[in-house]
């Protein structure tokens, strides 16, 4: 049988030029009926995409992306037969054909060639490879928040994501959620004063237990899994796969404090105007369990000072006074924002209006969709890599100031510990043969 | 190795203990700075034992130089006992005997009231019970006829000290029992930085002492269980007292009875360290001394054998045995300890030292992973000899890259590329990375050679490596290799090769790179390498950078254009906007959209001409971009154009000019705006008047009081709208001038809300309606003083109220309305019972109905009344109605209140020709708010509109309600709650584990219907906030699920916060966390048995909303078939056969076996079990030898649950029938399990045969946990089959073994009963039997459920 033709808006572009867009009429082999309103967005339109990790997370993503009509998805890829198939069929479900390919290895998928974007929900220890990967191929990418698993991974994703010219967009999507960014241009505004402290509470962690190695389910590539981490034999994590309870194993992730500083120290940041620095001193206590297969802290709580004297507070939420979420605090007052709710000292400040010579954040109402506007319009998305970093960074300089439990100075420019050798150290992490950067 | 490391390591090696040398290390230079003597000599308890360990215990913190006091004998001459108590800094009593001579006590009196340093050690409480003022430095003692002369009782109670004068004996303590501690100071400088619970190892508890308890501070408290004849009490453990400047420290713990060889009490880490702490602060007043590794948890004794830390070495021995999925504490402990050396460069080298020793001989893989990881953190080069050996080895290499990688050593270096040599596949890969990721620019020439390796995936290591490395001879490397590379090697070569001109650029070398940059972008390489070459010459040479971007906007490569047009970001300067904005018309429709989006972005104005230029385009998307770019780039000058389009503009081109013209950021824009609306026609006035709103133009107001008296009433109804949101205080006269003067009924309206609107900003709530209030009396016109009355009730500020309670009374009937009205429309529930009153009593039909209405919409406001009292309001509201137009407003009222009672309200008028329509609106809105919390019956009613309704856009919400119950049903949205608990000091955290009515009580605890969620898009999320309130609490939500069969499930759960769920009485699922809701956070795999089973849940809160939900689902994620939920369970039926209860009643004859509460292994004799009262849990005796157990019921075909804890060793077993044994066994960890490990088929026995022993059968694996925790076997066994005549047909049967979840053994046949069974014959039928005799077991949970007999 002759492979259908497969059509992408970058071999469109090409071979179109010079005629306006949407003229010519192409045989396409998604019915029109399965895209909603009646297939109304021209194929020289249609973002094609791929999904790498379609776990939990990456189902979600995906499926975000698959109800957007300028959005043609094509392939799937995963290290787990069963989260491969099940995406695969809800890709063909939505354009009731069995076209969605399936992939064990991501850089199969980023060599089709096809492809505009792709999307990554993917364990943290392998975030920086495959987006560095996509970045080389030329692919706009949407990823899940945090940005790496350490600083210098962080840094080359960025490296990466600025040399090729890609759209970034990071899945921290409290950015383009109103109240978010209500908060945000409150507190750019001026209108708790200057501000000069700012908590961060993020979730409380997870007591550890002891569990055996067991023997590799026949679904899963288990080697691949780890990729770049350390090897370890196969053990439960939780809830009879390894996919649930990584994140609380140093080895993969840093835990509910690596996990959320992508949303609430994000939010901080923004507020604050800090969106390309970090802080210049951190200071960091956890408590971490000392005998289950768990690793990262229970507690935790990082001071961090910036260079102009503003402090931030990051913690667990039982060890913050106002809980989730963050609350900058200024000369005139306080604002709190969570999933939750906004909440405001005095709380006339709710209702006052940003004038148009006022600072006016970034306005996304869609995260995903502000991503897809972008690899339109080559803008810079609400997220891009850069802010990410330095977002989580903010989680992993504390995650070091923890475990070395010593007050360490940061020189936010050079990336670089001033005053500790062994905390620079913690910078980057070998990685596995074969893999690296 | 330097002369003193040599001299340290000597040291260490005689001394084996790293601290202790580190703390001779200490004593080398300098005696330790303080003094303590230690009086004993006569004690009714162990001294010669103590005395010596305390001196130990004291002199180990290096703080302290000890001498002994030893007294005469009891009963011989105290004369000679003078101390020279002054010379210290603290006094350690161990004593209690004979009274010391006067002058002795006046010298310790002083010695004490002059600022010395006292700490009473356990018995020494009890000295001196009539020498008052010894008493008031120990503060509180027993025993010695101390009575209520002596003082209070001290104990702890409901969060504070209680001083308890009731007459007693002072003094008692049950047996000797381990027991946890309690810090109830944990700010105290001893206190500070310990756990705040820890276990006590077996010791006295000391209880009812009491004395002079003057400044006493409690520090920590332990609770005396009646259980071991304690005081039910919470009884101060240590404590401390002030007296004179002197400060005491108290500690009751540590019983060494006389002659003892072993003393558990002292060797507690707890008390060692308590104690060491202590002393400090009663020598200083201060503690310096850290808290060192290994201090008790809240459940777990720690010991220290010689009553002092682990040294290096004894934690490196358990580190070598460490492998995956063992505890991790010697892990924690040795990292730890390398982080308190840290500041010490000496210890460090030593520790490092050790650690390469191990690693290169000894331990296992996991063991080896662990200290390399270690030795990436403080490795030097003295590491990496070890190390490098550790490299070529496969297993190995990995681990000690991990290492080497990060140690900033040339030595280093040298290794990896001596091993580069030697290596190959995946090894050499590694080792070419990590010399790639340390930027070796010495091992390019290897490199070099490697490009062109066979093995690809060393050649792609090459290939980043010398773009890492990225110097002269790397990219020259590069470049030659490029035209030679394997096809699929180009893009990774292509990237290292501009990551080498990257570096040049960084480090100066423009040449260079721009050298490598052009050579890029004219090449054919893929256009991502071409766009970064180009970003490489904008940032090298901006002119040149530009000039090619211009001649790519000239060509028609869109592809490339697009990129190049994202990349003009990183160009700046006013030439380059003019420039590009030059190559706007020879653009396509995308990229002249993504230029204006791109010249938005740069924020350069001289954009402008060529932006207003595209606004005129032809094409709708360039329109469209262009308006949006004039947002950012336009100036006064574009209001016109903007308000112009945005008045006569429809889609994305409307909105794009309005929100320009929102943001428009020129200083002159808000005068323009002004200054342009008298001219402007009435369409663009209004888009100008919409935008001084948006903006927030404060000065406007004027402007608008004159529009509102524009000629169109579209103009006046908008600067309405406007003013309604900008005007204030001071304006409040002339809007109501305006008010006054309008004829239009809908404006006057818009005027009156407007107003309203305007004095409800007034922060001052009494002063709101203040203006007026002033206007009223001059205003004579009755339509005028109506629209004020009006007024005045949409502000509610209660200084109006006696105006219109007057106006009810006016003479003119209008008013008398407008009253009615104003009073109706207050937004105060308050007024519900006058208006209320009015509709009943009052004989204008006219204020019958306005009263009624007001009612109505006042129980809509009422958030006081619960929704059961708003169903009666409803329904008298529906009684006073006088027709059947405002019982549709009674209804439209009702369809608020969504609960389920409002739905089955509304759904009665379904019948009622007159009200239906009005009713199937009332009964769809209030079903999308109960479809969660009652989905079936919900769907009942839905179904029932849908039949009867003749309304399409009615049917088809109810439609779509029911594709979202169908949508939810497998979330359980039908609960009752009970709560909220709360515990006055306890915060969420603490709340989870405290048992509230609920867990224990719960047929006696009052549950309500959980209220419907009223998020309708998630009407599964259960929100506790809106049915108990919020703050630092604890709620139960219950129902019931019905299976149709006995079948797995995953309960898919969300909360906020924590969470513990019980499914059938136990716990299967736990998370004290706080987070915010997210569906399916959690997973808990369950069996749900058939028939009903009752599920309950309790969350946790800590502040704000919270919320919780769950759902059942298949274990691959599907909806289960069949369920039932309900409240109330119309069946409670329960196949399941549980055999643990409360008493022994469901087994023969039991022996020693005894119900408990918990098991545990224990801490002290891991061979043992130590238990703690209560029920749940059965063991077999103190001694683990008793008789096996044999249920009372008999069984055939049945399926099992057990579950099983062994000590270290110990053995037991499940005989299925009483024949066919399971084993349980210590078997952890055995690699090649036998038939007689755990979960082995035993074997069978015959003295006849040869081997006797046959037909044992090993597990397939070895699934068991470590001792001491629990484990689980689940078992389908099938029963022998036999003829009628009695002959066996069929053999016994394990259908299924599972071991911990894991299947050990299937369909394996036994012909015969085990060895040790408790029948010789085979029968259709038998009970379980629980070995006793093999030592301690304990069990809990088994279930047993009799299957169908299946065929042989």
């Amino acid at each position: 049988m002759k492979t259908k033709q497969r059509f992408t808006r970058r071999s469109f572009l090409k071979k179109t030029t010079g005629l306006a867009a949407g003229a010519i009429a192409f045989p396409y082999v998604v019915p029109s009926s399965a895209l909603g309103k009646a297939g109304t967005i021209a194929p020289s339109n249609r973002i094609v995409m791929g999904a790498i990790g379609v776990g939990s997370m990456g189902t979600g993503d995906m499926n975000g992306f698959l109800n957007k009509e300028e959005v043609q998805m094509v392939a799937v890829c995963d290290v787990d037969k069963n989260h491969r198939e099940n995406a695969k069929n809800r890709v063909d479900d939505k354009y009731r054909n069995t076209d969605c390919a399936t992939y064990l290895d991501f850089r199969e998928l980023i060599g089709r060639g096809d492809l505009d974007a792709v999307m990554m929900a993917l364990p943290d220890q392998w975030h920086a490879i495959p987006a560095i990967a996509a970045a080389r191929a030329g692919l706009d990418i949407h990823a899940q928040k945090p940005l790496a698993r350490t600083i210098r991974e962080g840094r080359a994703i960025c490296n990466a994501v600025k040399r090729y010219g890609i759209v970034w967009q990071t899945g921290s999507q409290q950015r383009s959620e109103g109240r978010f960014h209500r908060a945000c241009e409150l507190v750019r505004n001026g209108r708790i004063g200057k501000v000069h402290r700012v908590e961060v509470g993020l979730p409380n962690g997870r007591p550890s237990e002891t569990k055996s190695p067991i023997p590799v389910p026949e679904h899963l590539d288990w080697n691949f899994w780890l990729g770049p981490a350390p090897w370890r034999p196969y053990t439960d994590f939780g809830n009879g796969t390894c996919h649930w309870h990584w994140r609380w194993i140093m080895d993969y992730s840093g835990g509910q404090l690596t996990d959320w500083a992508g949303h609430h120290i994000d939010i901080a940041h923004w507020g604050l105007g800090f969106d390309y620095t970090g802080p210049v001193e951190i200071e960091g206590k956890g408590v971490y369990p000392k005998d289950g297969l768990y690793d990262v802290p229970i507690a935790y709580k990082i001071n961090c000072r910036y260079a102009n004297g503003v402090e931030i507070i990051v913690a667990n939420e039982s060890e913050q006074p106002k809980h989730m979420g963050t609350a900058w605090y200024g000369e005139d007052g306080w604002i709190h924002v969570n999933r939750g709710g906004l909440w405001a000292q005095p709380q006339s400040i709710l209702k006052e209006v940003i004038g148009p010579n006022e600072t006016h954040l970034y306005k996304s109402d869609d995260h995903k969709q502000n991503f897809l506007d972008c690899v339109k319009s080559r803008r810079q998305p609400i997220a891009p890599a850069e802010v990410a970093h330095r977002s989580i960074s903010v989680g992993l300089l504390g995650e070091i100031a923890m475990l070395t439990e010593r007050k360490l100075r940061w020189d936010p420019e050079k990336e670089t510990f001033t005053n500790d050798d062994e905390a620079n150290r913690m910078l980057s992490r070998p990685m596995r043969s074969p893999w690296h950067l | 190795m330097n002369r003193w490391a040599k001299v340290l390591t000597a040291l260490l090696v005689v001394v084996f203990c790293f601290a202790m040398a580190a703390e001779l290390f200490a004593q080398q230079q300098a005696t330790p700075p303080l003094k303590a003597l230690i009086v004993t000599g006569q004690n009714n308890h162990g001294w010669k034992q103590s005395s010596p360990v305390l001196k130990q215990i004291l002199e180990q913190t290096g703080l302290f130089r000890v001498d002994i006091a030893t007294s005469p004998p009891k009963g011989s001459d105290m004369t000679t006992f003078k101390p020279d108590f002054a010379a210290y800094d603290v006094v350690v009593l161990d004593y209690t005997g004979d009274p010391w001579p006067e002058n002795t006590n006046t010298a310790f009196l002083r010695y004490v009231k002059s600022g010395g340093g006292v700490v009473v050690y356990h018995a020494a409480s009890n000295a001196f019970p009539k020498w008052k003022e010894f008493n008031e430095i120990t503060g509180l003692g027993g025993w010695g006829g101390r009575d209520e002369k002596s003082g209070p009782y001290v104990y702890w109670k409901d969060g504070k000290i209680v001083r308890d004068m009731n007459p007693g004996r002072g003094g008692e303590h049950g047996p000797q029992h381990a027991f946890q501690v309690i810090n109830r100071k944990t700010d105290h400088p001893i206190t500070k930085g310990l756990p705040e619970k820890w276990m006590h190892a077996k010791d006295e508890l000391y209880s009812k002492l009491r004395g002079p308890a003057k400044n006493l501070t409690v520090l920590a408290t332990a609770y005396a269980d009646p259980k071991q004849r304690g005081t039910g009490r919470h009884e101060p453990v240590l404590f401390t007292v002030n007296y004179g400047r002197g400060r005491t420290f108290h500690t009751v713990l540590g019983h060494v009875g006389r002659g003892s060889t072993s003393m558990p009490p002292m060797e507690c880490v707890g008390f060692i360290v308590t104690f060491q702490l202590g002393a400090e602060w009663a020598a200083t007043g201060k503690v310096t001394q850290k808290v060192p590794v290994g201090f008790p948890t809240a459940s777990q004794v720690r010991s220290w054998k010689d009553y002092k830390p682990p040294s290096l070495d004894d934690i490196l021995a358990k580190v070598i045995t460490y492998n995956y999925g063992r505890s991790r504490e010697p892990l924690s402990e040795l990292s730890d300890i390398i982080r308190n050396a840290y500041d010490s460069p000496e210890e460090l080298r030593i520790i490092e030292g050790r650690l390469a020793g191990v690693v290169g001989l000894k331990g296992t893989l996991a063991c080896k992973q662990f200290i390399c990881r270690q030795l990436s953190i403080i490795g030097t080069k003295d590491s990496v000899p070890t190390l490098a050996k550790m490299l070529t080895n496969p297993k190995t290499s990995d681990m000690a890259r991990y290492a080497l990688e990060r140690i900033p050593d040339p030595a280093v270096d040298k290794a990896l590329r001596g091993a580069l040599g030697k290596t190959g596949g995946k090894i050499k890969v590694g080792i070419i990375n990590s010399l790639g990721q340390r930027r070796d620019k010495k091992a390019v020439k290897q490199l070099g050679k490697l490009l062109s390796d066979p093995d690809k995936d060393i050649a792609l290591a090459a290939i980043s490596a010398l773009g890492k490395i990225g110097n002269s001879k790397a990219a020259a490397k590069l470049y030659k290799a490029r035209p030679k590379i394997q096809a699929q090697l180009r893009l990774p070569c292509a990237h290292a090769y501009l990551m080498c001109a990257d570096k040049f650029l960084a480090s100066g070398s423009k040449r260079r790179a721009l050298q490598i940059y052009r050579r890029m972008y004219v090449s054919d390489e893929p256009l991502s390498i071409r766009v970064a070459a180009l970003r490489g010459i904008i940032t090298a040479m901006p002119d040149t950078g530009l000039k090619n971007v211009l001649d790519i906007l000239k060509g028609d490569d869109t592809q490339m254009q697009a990129m190049a047009i994202g990349l003009l970001r990183e160009i700046p300067g006013r030439e380059v906007t003019k420039a590009v904005t030059a190559e706007m018309p020879n653009l396509s429709v995308t990229g002249k959209v993504q230029l204006l989006s791109a010249l938005a972005g740069r924020g350069d104005r001289s954009a402008l001409p060529a932006v207003l230029d595209a606004a005129k385009s032809p094409e709708a998307d360039i329109r469209a971009a262009a308006l949006t770019a004039l947002g950012a780039l336009g100036d006064a000058s574009t209001v016109d154009l903007l308000a112009k389009t945005a008045a006569t503009a429809t889609g994305p081109e409307r909105e794009a000019a309005r929100s320009s013209l929102y943001q428009l950021s020129d200083p002159d824009v808000d005068q323009r705006i002004l200054a342009g609306i008298p001219q402007a026609d009435s369409k663009v006035k209004v888009e100008l008047i919409r935008s001084i709103g948006e903006r927030n133009v404060v000065i406007g107001v004027e402007t608008l009081l004159k529009t509102a008296g524009d000629p169109e009433a579209k103009v006046r109804l908008e600067s309405l709208k406007v003013l309604r949101a900008i005007a204030q205080r001071k304006h409040l006269p002339a809007l109501i001038r305006l008010l006054l003067n309008l004829q239009s009924e809908s404006e006057r309206k818009e005027a009156e809300r407007c107003v309203a609107a305007v004095a409800r900003r007034i922060v001052d709530e009494n002063r709101r309606a203040e203006v007026v209030l002033a206007a009223l009396p001059s205003v004579k016109n009755v339509s005028s003083r109506c629209s004020l009355l009006s007024v005045l009730g949409k502000i509610g500020d209660d200084n109006a109220l006696p105006v219109l309670r007057t106006a009810l009374k006016d003479e003119d009937v209008n008013v008398r309305d407008a009253a009615i009205r104003a009073l109706a429309d207050w937004p105060d529930p308050r007024l519900i019972d006058d208006l209320r009153q009015v509709a009943r009593t009052s004989e204008n039909k006219l204020h019958q109905v306005l009263s009624l209405r007001g009612f109505v919409r006042l129980i809509g406001l009422d958030s006081s009344s619960s929704p059961e009292q708003k169903i009666k309001m409803y329904q008298e509201a529906m009684e006073l109605a006088p027709n059947a137009d405002e019982k549709k407003m009674v209804l439209s009222g009702l369809a608020n209140l969504k609960t389920f009672a409002a739905l089955q309200m509304a759904a009665a008028y379904l019948e009622d020709s007159a009200l239906q329509k009005e009713a199937e609106v009332a009964v769809v809105r209030i079903a999308d708010g109960t479809y969660g919390s009652h989905p079936q019956k919900t769907k009942v009613i839905l179904q029932n509109v849908i039949h009867i309704s003749k309304d399409d856009s009615v049917r088809q919400r109810a439609n779509r309600l029911i594709e979202q119950i169908k949508q939810f049903e497998d979330y359980l949205t039908a609960w009752q709650v009970s709560g909220a608990y709360t515990k006055e000091g306890a915060g969420p955290h603490k709340l989870f584990d405290i048992a509230f009515p609920p867990e224990t009580d719960p047929e006696n605890v009052k549950w309500q219907i959980m209220p419907t969620a009223t998020d309708k898009g998630k009407p599964y999320i259960l929100e506790l906030h809106k049915a108990v309130g919020g703050g630092d609490r604890v709620a139960y939500l219950r129902t019931n699920v019905w299976s149709p069969k006995s079948q797995k499930l995953r309960l898919e759960l969300g909360s906020n916060d924590g969470i513990k769920v019980w499914l059938n009485g136990r716990v299967v699922h736990a998370n004290n966390t706080a987070r915010t809701i997210a569906p399916g956070e959690d997973i808990a795999e369950v069996t749900l048995r058939y028939g009903w089973n009752k599920l309950m849940m309790k969350i946790t809160q800590s502040g704000g909303t919270w919320s919780a939900c769950a759902r059942l689902s298949t274990l691959d994620g599907g909806s289960p078939k069949g369920l039932k939920v309900a409240t109330d369970p119309a069946s409670k039926a329960d196949v399941r056969i549980q055999l643990i209860g409360d008493d022994f009643s469901t087994w023969r004859k039991h022996g020693d076996w005894q119900i408990v509460g918990q098991a545990i292994m224990n801490p002290e004799n891991e061979k043992r079990i130590a238990t703690e009262p209560g029920i749940g849990v059965i063991v077999n005796g103190p001694k683990g030898r008793t008789v096996d157990l044999l249920s009372l019921a008999e069984f055939a075909d049945f399926r099992a649950h057990i579950e099983f804890m062994v000590s270290r060793g110990s053995n037991s077993g499940v005989y299925f029938m009483g024949r066919y044994e399971i084993q349980i066994l210590d078997s952890w960890a055995v690699e090649q399990p036998t038939f007689s490990d755990c979960g082995g088929i035993y074997q069978r026995w015959d003295d006849k045969r040869t081997p006797k022993g046959y037909e044992g059968r090993p597990p397939r694996v070895n699934a068991s946990l470590p001792p001491g925790q629990w484990q689980t076997f689940d078992v389908i066994f099938r029963a022998p089959r036999f003829d009628s005549s009695g002959s066996k047909i069929a053999n016994a049967r394990f259908e299924k073994v599972i071991h911990n979840g894991i299947l050990v053994h299937q369909n394996v046949q036994v012909t015969g009963p085990t060895r040790a069974n408790t029948y010789k014959d085979e029968k259709p039928k038998g009970p379980l039997m629980l070995q006793g005799d093999h030592g301690p077991v304990a069990y809990r949970n088994i279930w047993i459920v009799p299957l169908k007999r299946s065929q042989p």
